[in-house]
């Protein structure tokens, strides 16, 4: 019998012990409305973004939408304020594929406006900038050498600041990229793109923070070896993409353009 | 036995790897959100603080050093010795030594640059209803724009324009413009939008980073990058013109290189009657522009501008009527060397300007020899995160040679009344120091501080200028500004004022924006005491003049395609003569702008522009007592100055323009009529020889005018 207690004694200590293992270095438990909505909230946001276009109806993004608020009415933190931006960019992708441009400027016209006003930005904060401002600038007509202008300087401010940001690199590239020629652009982004490939998506695994940026770089710098006819790199680059980013949707659409 | 000492083992096992750490990550302005927490020897296995920085991490050995890690902030390790206890442990962040705003702040943009009531770019210009392409043109849609009399040298809220400085590269442009007064086409600066950045406009409360301005400041800035190779080729009506843009090597180094040739011949020769004073201008301008990236925090910028311009026409000085020339040529340079370094951001600027002028009218004939020399450096370093200051030292050296023939009796200026010799130098050097400071004092609110004060030079007298700023964003859309300070400037030589004349000025200005998508909106209340021996008109020299002044603004984009602006001032003005006091020149009860802007997708885009306020103040001559003497009637002037205005001033125009574009080329082509209904707006007053009777010279009427610019980007 004491055999029988002491044993049971043990296994109730072992259990304990494992289920401590189990917590440790997972991460600290949140408000569990907080942890939900938070965790993984990029990911959450991508996901709402596919579900939305499935359905040709933005209610999925709506719903994150919601909850954001819902936290930051509760309590103002600039990490919501990020993920408020980059949903609004979500959103302004989505209106824009659903043929519907103003509705598309308006929300990205929000996200820029959440990102401009934030005071104190740091890298990753500079780094969305200019990225919402670079989405934004298809609808801005005459103005876009400005906005150019403003994600070259948000992009260099990202790098300043954080020199092993690969999104900082990725915005910068993205804008040369997508500018054209006779207006300087086309020069920096193979340059840029390989310089944030070489980055890790993150310094320190954090659901919280943002991780975007290298699948867009792969997928991007394929596009450029494609338009300089780059072949052989392009596929060499969409193969190690792949590899990385098995589900990616654009990079398998080029692997199949590329095998063509 | 055996099962009771591997239980033992097993629970003190246990026990000690039970130990954790718990604590809370804050800055110095509360917990933060999401936070790296790990040991260092297992960088991968950390945790991450909870929305109120808390965290609890379980040590894995003793022997190790506690990470906290987050954007923006200094890496944190801490021993794990240094933490024991089971207490909750607080740990701060700071954040990381080069943070933004001292790369934003330590660059070459103003220090004070949010303190500017607006700021253009390049393309708020050319996209501008009335700038007609023009950088100073631009600004008169402005309701603090206060120019009754269709030129564009800056009148800021009812002040003298000669109490406003535009400072060009940091250096002042005295008299920025054109001296020929062709008519509003002609009416243009000296500075060619292609080569603008950015341009600030302080409508009152100058920044004391400059200095010799007592009302306001346009700051222009050239552009630091250029994207491509361009050509532009012009011509219109009245000019013909070329525009050259080269990269050196990369984009921060380039030159640009233009010139323009005006005529008449083509602009009188449809519309002579429209403009009975203009006989004949000719003007020819060259400008180069060259930006040398030296190394990357070493920068040359260097613009020389040449102008050559004649006119002929007619004018009047109380009885007589006749023909008037003028010449001028004009050349400056503009230096400037930036130097960006860990110990702060240097700015040396070297300005040099020469300029000859004769002007020939019945018998007054003035030729006016002007030099000028303006050096300066300035340091701008970052005190603490959240703290900017400037300091500079300026020097302004300015010689003005006069030789004129002039009216013996100033109401006799026929070719063959009596003249007056007057042969004589006015020079003038202005030393000063400034300081200004910029300071975050919380996210919203901006507080700004400066001085400027004087080191004499011969029989100088001594001044301190200063002021305070206090700039509270409200949020993303309203912004309120409230400025106040005492400011100096000294006079500019002319034909009429040949002294430099030392002119001060205590001021306060309340301004509101509000902006958002489609609205803009603005509005100002401001109070101006100005004092100092200034120029009226050519008759008349004031001591004293008070302002209070009061503005809108609103500009809304109703659609894509259509936009409306409507800008109201008003200006209450008194000035005072000896010991008397009499309205003020720029008195006017309203000052109303108005724009409209219509730009279909496959039609030429509309403007109408329509400005309104009461007719300038004038003195009228009530009649004229012979003077047996000269033969001439000497005028008398009603006792009560200012007392009287010419007749309500209204003036629509109407502009159209279309841009065509088509691989690397471009073609905008434009036309416009000024003063659309042709309406005779009173300029000045004329009289009959003996001033029994009274006439009025208009503005100009209708005009026409029309042209195109190619493009060729490479």
């Amino acid at each position: 019998m004491k055999k029988v207690i002491l044993l049971y004694f043990g296994f109730a200590v072992l259990t304990l012990n494992c289920s401590n293992t189990a917590s440790k270095n997972k991460i600290t438990p949140l408000n569990t409305q907080e942890k939900e909505v938070l965790q993984g909230i990029q990911g959450k946001i991508f996901n709402a973004f596919v579900q939305s276009n499935i359905q040709h109806d933005p209610a999925p993004l709506i719903v994150i939408q919601e909850q954001l608020k819902g936290l930051a009415a509760k309590k103002q933190n600039r990490l919501l304020t990020y993920w408020q931006a980059y949903l609004q960019y979500y959103a302004a992708i989505f209106y824009l594929s659903q043929e519907n441009k103003e509705k598309a400027e308006a929300e990205i016209d929000i996200a820029v406006d959440l990102m401009d006003d934030l005071g104190d930005k740091n890298s990753e904060d500079y780094a969305l900038l200019a990225l919402v401002e670079s989405f934004s600038i298809q609808f801005k007509g005459l103005k876009a050498m400005f906005i150019s202008g403003s994600i070259k300087k948000n992009g260099k401010r990202a790098i300043s600041l954080d020199p092993k940001n690969c999104r900082a690199y990725y915005v910068l590239a993205s804008n040369d990229f997508y500018t054209p020629e006779q207006y300087g652009g086309g020069e920096q982004a193979e340059e840029l793109l390989v310089k944030a490939l070489s980055l890790p998506a993150q310094q320190q695994q954090n659901p919280y923070l943002p991780s975007w940026g290298k699948e867009e770089s792969y997928e991007l710098l394929v596009k450029h070896y494609v338009k300089s006819d780059q072949r052989d790199k392009a596929k060499r680059y969409c193969k190690e993409g792949l590899e990385l980013f098995p589900n990616s949707y654009g990079l398998g659409k080029l692997a199949i353009s590329l095998l063509e | 036995m055996k099962i009771i000492v591997t239980f033992l083992l097993l629970l003190s096992f246990q026990l000690q790897a039970q130990k954790r750490i718990e604590g809370i990550v804050k800055d110095s302005k509360g917990p933060i959100f999401a936070a790296n927490v790990f040991f260092s020897s297992r960088p991968d296995q950390g945790t991450v603080t909870d929305f109120d920085g808390l965290f609890s991490l379980e040590v894995v050995s003793e022997a190790d050093s506690l990470v906290v890690s987050y954007l923006g902030y200094k890496t944190k390790r801490i021993p794990l010795s240094d933490l024991q206890g089971n207490a909750r442990h607080t740990i701060i962040l700071k954040p990381t030594a080069q943070s933004l705003d001292e790369v934003i702040l330590l660059g070459p943009d103003p220090i004070s640059d949010k303190f500017a009531v607006k700021k253009l770019e390049k393309l708020d210009i050319y996209l501008n209803p009335v700038a007609q392409g023009d950088p100073l043109k631009a600004i008169t849609i402005l309701p603090a724009s206060t120019i009754d009399d269709e030129t564009v040298n800056p009148s800021l809220r009812g002040s003298d324009p000669d109490r406003s400085r535009v400072v060009f590269n940091n250096v002042p442009v005295y008299n920025p413009v054109r001296a020929s007064q062709l008519n509003n086409q002609g009416f243009f600066s000296l500075f060619n939008t292609e080569l603008i950045g950015d341009q600030y406009v302080y409508a009152s409360n100058p920044p004391l980073t400059f200095g010799n301005t007592s009302a306001g400041l346009v700051e222009i800035q050239t552009i630091r990058s250029l994207n491509n190779d361009q050509l532009k080729l012009s011509t219109s009506l009245a000019s013909t013109g070329f525009f050259v843009s080269k990269r050196v090597k990369e984009k921060e180094s380039f030159l640009q290189l233009y010139g323009n040739y005006q005529f008449s011949e083509a602009f009188l020769g449809i519309q002579e009657e429209k403009l009975p004073d203009l006989k004949n201008f000719q003007t020819f301008d060259i400008g180069l522009n060259a930006r040398w990236q030296l190394h990357k925090k070493l920068s040359l910028n260097s613009f020389s501008y040449v102008i050559d311009e004649s006119f002929l026409g007619q004018r009047e000085q109380f009885t007589f009527t006749g023909d008037f020339e003028s010449a001028k040529t004009r050349g400056f340079t503009i230096n400037n060397l930036n130097f960006a370094s860990a110990a702060g951001f240097f700015n040396l600027n070297f300005g040099f300007n020469t300029e000859s002028q004769n002007f020939v009218f019945g018998n007054t004939n003035s030729n006016q020899q002007t030099d000028q020399v303006f050096l300066s450096l300035s340091h701008k370093t970052t005190i603490r995160k959240d703290i900017v200051h400037q300091t500079s030292i300026s020097w302004d050296q300015y010689a003005s040679d006069f030789n004129d023939s002039f009216p013996e009796f100033f109401y006799a200026g026929a070719p063959d009344a009596p003249v007056s010799q007057s042969v004589f130098k006015q020079t003038n050097s202005i030393l000063e120091l400034g300081s200004f400071t910029s300071w975050s004092a919380t996210q919203k609110l901006l507080v700004s501080g400066g001085l400027r004060t004087n080191l004499p030079t011969r029989d100088q007298t001594g001044y301190l200028s200063y002021q305070l700023g206090l700039r509270y964003k409200l949020n993303s859309e309203n912004v309120l500004l409230l400025s106040g300070g005492k400011y100096h400037n000294y006079t500019t030589p002319s034909f009429f004022i040949q002294d430099y004349n030392l002119l001060n000025s205590e001021q306060v200005a309340l301004d509101y924006t509000f902006t958002s998508d489609r609205t803009n909106l603005s509005a100002a209340l401001y109070f101006k005491d100005e004092k100092g021996t200034q120029v009226v008109n050519q008759f008349l020299i004031s001591d004293n003049l008070t302002t209070y002044g009061a503005e809108l603004f609103v500009q809304h984009q109703f659609t894509d395609r259509l936009k409306l602006s409507v800008s109201y001032s008003f200006i209450q003005q008194e000035t005072e003569v000896g010991d008397t006091t009499f309205p003020g020149l720029r008195d006017y009860d309203y000052f109303l702008k108005s724009s409209l802007e219509y730009a279909p997708r496959k039609w030429p885009t509309i403007a109408l522009n329509w400005l309104g306020r009461p007719g300038r103040r004038f003195t009228p001559i009530v009649d004229g007592t012979l003077d047996t003497n000269t033969g001439f009637y000497i005028p008398n002037f009603s006792p009560e100055f200012l007392d009287s205005r010419y007749a309500t001033y209204a003036r629509l125009d109407i502009s159209v323009n279309k841009y065509f574009s088509w691989k690397n080329r471009e073609l905008v082509v434009f036309a416009s009529i000024n003063n659309l209904l042709n309406r005779a707006n009173q300029r000045i007053d004329r009289y009959n020889f003996d001033y029994s009777q009274r006439s009025f010279d208009p503005y100009q009427l209708r005009l026409l005018y029309f042209g195109l610019v190619v493009t060729l980007n490479k």
